[in-house]
C-alpha cells in the first residue's frame, strides 16, 4: 500500500494550482444555481428550457465543469431570478500576503454575497475498515 | 449544514494519485470535494448532481468531465457525516462488473458497521 501525504497536502497543492481561483469561481456559480433550483423547486431540465440552453450544459455548470462566459452565467442566474455581482477579495494564498498591491492585483471573485456560507472548513478525518475492500 | 468527510486510507491514496496524474485538472476534484463538504452534501445530491445514489444507501461523488469517483455513505443517516471508503477511476461511462462489486463491498461495510473513525 502506498504512503499518502494527507488531505492538508492535497488541499495546499490544489490551492497552489494556476486555475485554483477559477475553480472556486465555478463552484460559486454552481452553488448559486443549486440553491436557487432548490428554492424554486425546479429541475435542471426546467431551468435549461427557461434560459434556452441544453440540459447537459446546465449539468456541466452544476458540476463546475464549464468555463462559461459572464454573459451565459448572467443568463442562467437571471432565469433563476437573481443577478450576479462581482466581489473582489484579497487572495488568501501565502505568496500574495506580502504584496503591497494584493487587493488590486490579485483578485478572487465570487457571486452574490447572499450565497456565501459561514466560514470554517469541516474536518476530513481518517478511518479504518475491519473488512477488506477488494484487491489493490 | 456542513458535512464532515471521513476518508479511508484508500480514498486518500487515490485522491493523491489522481491529483498527481491529471495535470490538466490538478486539484479540481479535491477543491470540489471540500466545497461540497463546507456547504453540505445535501445541496449537491440528486439524480443529475455531483453526489448521486448508487444503491443500498451507497453514494458516489463525481464529475461530468472525468470518470474519477469517490464511493461512500452517510454515517448517521443524515448529511452530517460522509464515510468515504473507496475511490477509483472508472474504466468507462457504464459501471463495470468489478466496479459494481466494489460498490457492493462498500454497501457490505455499511450494513455490518465494519468501520471506525481514527481520531487524530
Amino acid at each position: 500500500m502506498n504512503e499518502h501525504r494527507g488531505i492538508l497536502h492535497l488541499v495546499q497543492d490544489a490551492d497552489a494550482q494556476p486555475d485554483a481561483a477559477g475553480i472556486d469561481l465555478r463552484l460559486d456559480l454552481a452553488h448559486a444555481i443549486v440553491r436557487r433550483l432548490d428554492a424554486l423547486g425546479w429541475s435542471q431540465n426546467e431551468l435549461a428550457q427557461r434560459c434556452g440552453l441544453k440540459p447537459s450544459f446546465i449539468s456541466r455548470l452544476i458540476h463546475s465543469d464549464s468555463n462559461c462566459s459572464f454573459s451565459t452565467a448572467a443568463r442562467v442566474l437571471s432565469a433563476l431570478g437573481v443577478r450576479p455581482r462581482l466581489t473582489i477579495v484579497p487572495d488568501p494564498t501565502p505568496d500574495h500576503q506580502s504584496h503591497p498591491l494584493q487587493e488590486a492585483t490579485h483578485a478572487q471573485t465570487s457571486f452574490e454575497e447572499t450565497f456565501s456560507e459561514p466560514a470554517g472548513r469541516p474536518a476530513f478525518g481518517p478511518l479504518q475498515t475491519s473488512r477488506p475492500l477488494g484487491a489493490e | 449544514m456542513a458535512t464532515v468527510i471521513w476518508g479511508s486510507q484508500r480514498v486518500l491514496e487515490q485522491l493523491e494519485w489522481y491529483q498527481t496524474k491529471k495535470e490538466t485538472h490538478r486539484g479540481q476534484f479535491v477543491k470540489k470535494l471540500l466545497r461540497y463538504a463546507e456547504t453540505g452534501f445535501a445541496q449537491w445530491q440528486g439524480a443529475d448532481r455531483p453526489i448521486r445514489h448508487e444503491w443500498d444507501q451507497v453514494f458516489r461523488i463525481g464529475d461530468t468531465s472525468n470518470l474519477f469517483r469517490v464511493i461512500g455513505f452517510y454515517g448517521a443517516g443524515n448529511h452530517a457525516e460522509f464515510i468515504a471508503l473507496d475511490a477509483y477511476l472508472k474504466s468507462g461511462t457504464k459501471l463495470s462488473a468489478a466496479e459494481r462489486e466494489r460498490i457492493d463491498r462498500v454497501s457490505d461495510v455499511r450494513a455490518k458497521g465494519a468501520w471506525r473513525k481514527v481520531e487524530q
